[in-house]
């Protein structure tokens, strides 16, 4: 055991050293705190649920770009009464203020409350323009039985008062002509107790010109929650690909190179049929005729990639299988499984590390290249699909680098960060292995 | 060089083809002769369209003979393995069958036309690619060799890491936005331009088209082979037959380009290889962003269409040029490295 405590304390000595890998290490480490904090770090908490669901996201502006790269333009946000005041059973007014300072209007002002409403309530809205006076717009019987949602540009009541005002220009941008605060009034009338203790939750939801860390996609949604909820896949892939792979590829490499004889004959031999397919154009086959899945996508690439590293371990095996402990663990009576085991997988062990993390990234990229055709498992967000949905819809045509850089800036980071640990691994690993 | 070798591992390769195209009559059977029944219906119903004067009766009669006839032609009616059997003979003389909604350039409906219309294109792109990949990858390594530690050469193997995570069609739609939306400086995609330009403009006009394609993939392909190439001419450096030519006082360039270059070829040539590899493994669909109209972008619109054959015709060429490439890196390797007998 103090072995072990001691070996590992050497390594990491050694692996401080290399800055490279020092590099990979703090990404890493940084990329798992994400995972860890997701909950925390979604703007939206359902994203990961609900990430192909247009009705969770229809309260969000399409294409915005992030607000730090649209200053001087609004940005989402939700407005929460600042008034609340009742009349009777019940005539409630709710009043809301919207500071407007910028060169464009938002997209769209939506009136929102997560409660059915209940039968026969009526609403007035009234709008202060600042130096301009008050629009109202006429009192109205809001369908019941579902939750309150009603988005202004797209409203008809809301559209014949702003022709009335200016008939030339779209409903949002004769409302916005001046910079300044405006003052919304809602007027319910309803005779609902409950509906009443309800009401102090309405909210504006403002559809800016500009939205979130990361902006929006056209399909309304969040890019920053869909970047983060798509770490833990990318690990998930990476890692649990490049596990079996090389764990696949040593054993296979040790046993071939142990046996001997017609075993090895016959295991290099579906060795070179396995390697003289094209994996990725298979993958794309595969997927598109039968049912894609995550873990299809996983298992294909666990059944190809470890032809890549046994012909190195198969080497190194031949080795170690005429050193002369092994001889002597042979002359003791041991188990060929024993031999392999306990003498010659360790020995590879290290070895075996700076492939797994050198893999890593090899499987993201299939992973992301299969998505971006869309072959990817719908049920969860990864980047690939990020950048595939991009593809599709146009999104390099129009320019909105804020849907297709981060995405594919994650990909090589996660992938880089993974090299890096290899590199430094394989640094340490090489010398050791050489004088064997 | 022992023909005999030659032949026997290109026996062997041809060998594996039979096998692999095999495995996938197993795996695609089901799914290619559903299609084939479809479009057996599908020509009966257009024969019967074509009838005049018949009774329902006839009608029925002549669906049931037809089917009958077809299915006997394309082997429908055999044992499961049997129909295995004929699959692959299908498939290794390039009958990949009829595809269900695509078309190739001179309107052919047969998958095999599609996709060896897009082959040539494919051949253009990538072999450019590559032989640019490779001098540059060369020269760099080379000279990284010769300073080890050099501020180049630490930054070429930081390039080579990040690469490796780096997929060449996400730099494409970024190159692409730069270069062809923001800064109209390279054309949008596609292979022609519209009227189609006569004679050494012709010619032009794809260099034109295959630049931006062809600068991402050397911008991602050269700094792995150089990071290669220079790890092998390090430890070849150290040998003591360039500390003797050296002392012998040969000039440094003839050290480098002779001596070391020598020894290391087979490795690097190999590296060569396995690039061509790499390219048909993952970077065919790199096409589709530009629209090149090569294999991997028939995978694309094959996708799209739900078009099967025509997949799997893809599918079974890119193999053949696959296990092409994997014969031939064993070839050159006994080529250029005179240790590696006959019959080894």
């Amino acid at each position: 055991m103090r072995d072990v405590f001691e070996g590992i304390k050497e390594f990491w000595k050694e692996f401080r050293r290399i800055k490279s890998g020092m590099v990979g290490l703090i990404l890493l480490i940084i990329f798992v705190l994400i995972v860890i904090f997701e909950p925390f770090l979604l703007a939206y908490p359902e994203t990961n649920e609900r990430w192909n669901d247009i009705t969770y996201w229809q309260d969000l502006p399409m294409n915005a770009p992030p607000v730090w790269a649209a200053r001087g333009y609004p940005a989402s946000e939700t407005l929460k009464p600042v008034d609340f005041s009742t009349e009777g059973t019940y005539l409630d007014s709710l009043d809301f203020v919207y500071n407007f300072d910028y060169s464009a209007p938002p997209d769209d002002l939506i009136i929102a409350l997560d409660y059915p409403v209940p039968p026969s309530t009526f609403l007035s809205i009234s709008i202060e323009i600042p130096g301009k006076g008050t629009i109202t717009i006429p009192s109205k019987q809001l369908p019941y039985g579902t939750s309150l949602r009603i988005p202004l540009a797209r409203d008809s009541d809301f559209r014949n008062a702003m022709r009335a005002i200016d008939p030339y220009k779209n409903q949002m941008d004769a409302l916005f002509s001046q910079k300044g605060e405006y003052r919304i009034n809602f007027l319910f009338v309803h005779n609902d107790a409950e509906f009443h203790e309800a009401l102090k939750d309405v909210r504006i939801n403002v559809l800016g010109k500009a939205h979130g860390l990361l902006g929006t996609d056209a399909y309304r949604r969040d890019l920053w929650s869909g970047v983060v909820a798509g770490m833990k896949w990318a690990l998930i892939i990476g890692v649990v690909t490049a596990v079996i792979t090389v764990l696949i590829g040593v054993f296979f490499g040790i046993t071939s190179a142990y046996f001997g004889g017609w075993i090895d004959a016959s295991m290099q031999r579906v060795y070179e049929v396995v390697v003289s397919m094209p994996l990725f154009p298979l993958m794309i086959v595969i997927a598109a005729i039968y049912e894609s899945s995550i873990w299809l996508i996983i298992l294909l690439m666990c059944l190809f990639f470890w032809a890549g590293i046994q012909k190195t371990v198969r080497a190194i095996g031949l080795q170690i299988k005429e050193e002369t402990f092994i001889e002597a663990s042979e002359g003791f009576g041991a188990s060929s499984r024993w031999i392999l085991l306990k003498h010659m997988f360790p020995l590879l062990l290290p070895y075996a590390l700076a492939e797994m993390a050198l893999m890593v990234p090899s499987a993201i990229v299939y992973e992301a290249s299969l998505s971006l055709i869309g072959l990817g498992d719908s049920t969860i967000v990864t980047w690939g699909q990020i950048l595939g949905a991009a593809q599709i819809s146009g999104a390099v045509i129009n320019n909105l680098w804020w849907w297709v850089l981060p995405p594919g800036i994650a990909i090589v980071l996660v992938g880089m960060s993974f090299a890096f640990i290899g590199f430094a691994l394989d640094t340490i690993v090489a010398p050791r292995l050489r004088t064997l | 060089m022992n023909w005999r070798y030659v032949a026997r591992r290109i026996l062997a390769g041809f060998l594996i083809y039979v096998l692999i195209i095999f495995i996938y009559s197993c795996i695609f059977n089901a799914v290619l002769e559903e299609t084939a029944r479809a479009n057996i219906e599908e020509q009966i119903m257009q024969e019967m369209m074509g009838l005049r004067n018949v009774t329902p009766e006839q009608m029925a009669n002549y669906r049931e003979n037809r089917r009958a006839e077809l299915y006997d032609r394309y082997h429908l009616n055999e044992p499961v393995f049997q129909r295995i059997i004929w699959r692959t003979i299908d498939t290794i003389t390039f009958n990949y069958g009829r595809a269900t909604s695509m078309r190739s350039a001179s309107q052919s409906q047969e998958a095999r036309d599609i996709v060896f219309e897009a082959l040539p294109n494919s051949i253009l792109l990538f072999t450019t690619d590559i032989l640019i990949s490779f001098t540059i990858g060369l020269f760099l390594g080379l000279k990284n060799a010769q300073k080890p530690g050099s501020l180049t050469d630490r930054s070429t193997s930081i390039g080579a890491l990040v690469s490796m995570g780096l997929p060449s069609w996400w730099l494409g739609m970024v190159f692409m936005m730069i270069f062809c939306y923001t800064f109209k400086i390279f054309p949008t995609g596609g292979i022609h331009s519209v009227p189609l330009p006569q004679g050494i403009y012709y010619y032009l006009d794809i260099l034109y088209h295959m630049a931006l394609p062809l600068i991402t993939l050397v911008v991602i392909g050269f700094w792995g082979n150089a990071y290669i190439v220079r790890n092998l001419a390090v430890s070849a450096l150290q040998e003591d037959f360039v500390t003797s030519a050296r002392a012998r006082g040969l000039p440094e360039r003839k050290v480098l380009y002779g001596h070391t270059l020598r020894t290391i070829s087979p490795a690097v040539m190999t590296m060569g290889v396995l690039m061509l590899l790499g390219s048909i493994g993952g970077n065919l669909i790199f096409e589709g962003i530009f629209s090149w109209p090569g294999l991997g972008r028939v995978y694309w619109v094959a996708l799209q269409q739900n078009d099967i054959p025509v997949l799997v015709a893809d599918l079974s060429i890119t193999t053949g040029i696959f296990i092409m490439g994997v014969v031939f890196l064993d070839l050159i390797y006994g080529f250029l490295d005179p240790r590696i007998k006959a019959g080894d």
